[in-house]
């Protein structure tokens, strides 16, 4: 093997801590299930209107009919409703391999979306899909204080009774403390479930990733054993390292775009500010006020921040193809260092956000790729013994069986409380309440799509349970995504929006029918004082007088 | 402590390697060409910007936020068939996003949109956007033709020159300064 050839194996295949892998895909997958729901769904009305479209290659616009709002709609909500169950699994790669096909189907159908962080998204879960197969029994036992466990179960019990108050309507004393923004009683109450999970978890011990069980702390540390994991912590704790070029390559990934976008920044125009400047809108143009009140010329404040953009991203680009390799470095200073390295892309993507250059949600994704890419392993196990609690509970709660034949944590796991074949009635019917739940949304498309992922979902629980798996997680995920998904279109403004765009762009294209009918739905949904009534009358009368 | 077995010490050595999620995918073998192919597109398909024709078509090379899509364009169209050359109404024939689309000068969707017209029964089909640097300059108007009968689209014969109208823009700023 040549020395190039040797470097590049060690790059790509040196392994990496599974935390990393295991986090980002968990934390992607879920930003993208509430994209779809939230951001790309309410776009849907205008495919198929007036019978035109243009793919992103020559190939499919000669291959496809021409995509309906229903094909668009329903494909984002079932991406949205496979990535969401698949945070609660151990991926299936065929899910994954299916999720990055109805994913980029969504955007080469049509060059309607051409947003460009779509297509990186697809690169991304590419990687995705080569990750190791992961669940949380790698961070080993987990053990609450009782302390800990005491508070957490007090805020899910307050958080439960909160939420159940909103549901049937009921106004309990104190929730008007918590209505200071239509949702922001559901955020608050989201929240303390969140904490309240976190905190049941808090103050945990974890087993190594071979599931061998830690020892407990005493407080001080021996001298043995801090001597043992200072050398663990040199050798880069090799025991505990997952396979790591499907990793690498979703980082090397995100260093090429950064790479490429500086490059073009590079060019006069962008450099000296000229392009920045009619760009920037929101909170950065008073910062750009405040720096001339500071002494500053306009020019001087464009041309400082274009050189700083360009000079962030080159910068995110060399760190990120450095922190891939963090986990099997010996050096802990260069590791502290790729550590302080996350303040590049958080200041340029804070940045961006306050310029809102309607980007959609992709300074989000980017955030919370560099927060995992670049923190230190053993923050990331804190978050994720923390949020995979709830897997944990059920796993050392509900007993049944364990996957794979691996010995059970505890002997009350090992007795099974639910059989086999009860595991996948369960696992059929959460599917068919997301099946359900997609048919009551009143969005095009959505049961039957989310039909073709049930389906998806439950050869691919079966052929887990055929392996010796217990697949509960499937019903869980099918659960949980069902609510979401509900949550997601009904408390914001999903259906109004998608609605109200509709009514508009078939009324100026002259298709008043349509128009009228989408009009009538956008103000079944609308949000107080922004119904559409004046255009739906506008739309009847303008029918009334061409009758 | 009673030592197992070395038999079954190895055998579950083995199960445990059988059933390590980490094993799986661990070695450079046909993921490896994978992913050298993966990468290297990655690598080539954005340099192919450099090379095409159209400065207009940025799609895949990331170039967020770059001075070419800072430039507004009036779009209209006409066509002539049987009663002669009428203008198209842009606001009924598609809808705002792909009327902006076209207005991006994306050849695709141009040559599309044309060719949808030809198909309603025009003999010709033209589309023509006058553009406006970032620096609020005219350019010289871009007109797109397509001949239904034999199917050919005549591009504009002289693309916008991108680079003389960012110069533009940059002395445009020094004239502010």
């Amino acid at each position: 093997m040549n020395p190039l050839s040797a470097r590049l194996r060690d790059y790509f295949y040196g392994g990496v801590d599974p935390v990393r892998p295991y986090l980002l895909q968990k934390a992607v997958l879920l930003l993208l299930a509430f994209d779809c729901w939230i951001d790309l769904i309410p776009h849907g009305a205008r495919y198929g209107a007036g019978g035109f479209n243009v793919t992103h290659f020559e190939v499919l616009t000669a291959l496809l009919p021409v995509p309906t709002s229903a094909v668009y709609v329903g494909l984002l909500s079932a991406v949205g409703a496979l990535a969401f169950v698949l945070v609660f699994v151990r991926p299936p790669r065929m899910l994954l391999v299916a999720l990055t096909l109805g994913y980029s189907a969504s955007w080469m159908l049509s060059m309607l979306d051409s947003y460009q962080h779509h297509y990186l998204l697809t690169l991304l879960l590419i990687s995705i899909s080569g990750f190791p197969r992961l669940d949380s029994r790698f961070l080993g036992e987990v053990t609450p204080t009782r302390w800990s466990r005491a508070l957490g179960y007090t805020a899910l019990q307050i958080a439960g009774l909160g939420i159940a108050a909103r549901l049937v309507g009921f106004d309990a004393p104190g929730m008007a403390l918590l209505e200071f923004s239509p949702r922001s009683a559901w955020a608050v109450l989201l929240g303390v479930l969140m904490l309240g999970a976190f905190l049941i978890f808090v103050g945990t011990e974890s087993s190594d990733a071979k599931g061998r069980p830690a020892k407990k702390s005493s407080g001080k540390k021996s001298a043995k054993r801090k001597s043992a994991e200072k050398k663990a912590a040199q050798k880069g704790n090799k025991a505990s390292r997952a396979p790591s070029w499907a990793y690498v390559s979703f980082v090397v990934t995100c260093a090429i775009v950064y790479f490429y976008t500086a490059i073009t920044k590079t060019a006069r125009d962008w450099r000296d500010g000229h392009v920045l400047r009619r760009v920037a809108r929101g909170a950065f143009r008073e910062v750009a006020e405040r720096w001339v009140a500071d002494g500053w010329t306009l020019d001087d404040f464009w041309s400082f921040q274009a050189k700083l953009a360009i000079a962030l991203q080159l910068v995110i680009c060399v760190a990120l193809l450095v922190a891939a390799r963090q986990d099997v470095m010996k050096n802990a200073k260069v590791r502290a260092v790729i550590a302080l390295s996350v303040v590049a892309p958080l200041g340029f993507h804070v940045g961006a956000e306050m310029m809102e250059l309607k980007i959609g949600w992709f300074s989000y994704y980017m955030i919370i790729i560099s927060l995992i890419v670049f923190a230190p392993a053993s923050w990331l196990r804190a978050v994720a013994i923390a949020t995979s609690a709830p897997a944990h509970f059920a796993r050392s709660r509900l007993g049944g069986r364990v996957a794979r034949g691996e010995p059970a944590a505890s002997p009350r796991s090992a007795s099974p409380t639910v059989s086999p074949t009860e595991q996948l009635v369960v696992v059929a019917m959460s599917l068919c309440l997301l099946i359900g739940m997609g048919a009551s949304l009143d969005l095009p498309g959505a049961a039957l799509a989310i039909g073709v992922v049930a389906i998806l979902i439950a050869v691919a629980a079966y052929r887990d349970h055929r392996a010796g798996s217990d697949v509960r997680a499937y019903a869980v995920g099918a659960l949980i995504a069902a609510a979401a998904l509900f949550l997601s279109v009904t408390q914001t403004e999903v259906r109004f929006d998608y609605y109200r765009l509709g009514g508009g762009e078939y009324r100026r294209m002259g298709e008043l029918e349509i128009a009228l009918e989408h009009y009538v739905k956008a103000n079944r949904y609308a949000p107080e004082d922004r119904d559409r009534r004046r255009q739906e009358a506008e739309v009847r009368a303008e029918l009334e007088r061409r009758r | 402590m009673s030592t197992p077995p070395k038999d079954a010490e190895q055998s579950g050595d083995a199960a445990q390697r059988a059933s390590d999620p980490f094993d799986e995918l661990a070695g450079p073998t046909w993921s490896s060409r994978l992913l050298i192919a993966f990468i290297t597109l990655q690598l080539i398909v954005p340099l192919t910007y450099y090379l095409r024709s159209d400065p207009f078509d940025e799609r895949f090379a990331w170039r967020m936020f770059s001075a070419v899509r800072m430039f507004r364009c009036d779009t209209v169209a006409s066509e002539t068939g049987d009663q002669g050359e009428r203008p198209i109404d842009m606001r009924r024939a598609v809808h705002r996003a792909w009327f902006n689309t076209l207005g991006r000068n994306r050849r695709a969707v141009i040559h599309g949109f044309l060719e949808a017209r030809c198909e309603l029964g025009a003999r010709e089909v033209e589309l023509t956007n006058t553009c406006r640097s970032p620096a609020g300059d005219r350019l010289d108007p871009q007109v797109y033709v397509r001949d239904c009968a034999t199917g050919v689209t005549t591009d504009p014969q002289h693309p916008p020159d991108v680079e003389d109208a960012l110069a533009r823009m940059r002395q445009q700023d020094e004239g502010v300064r």
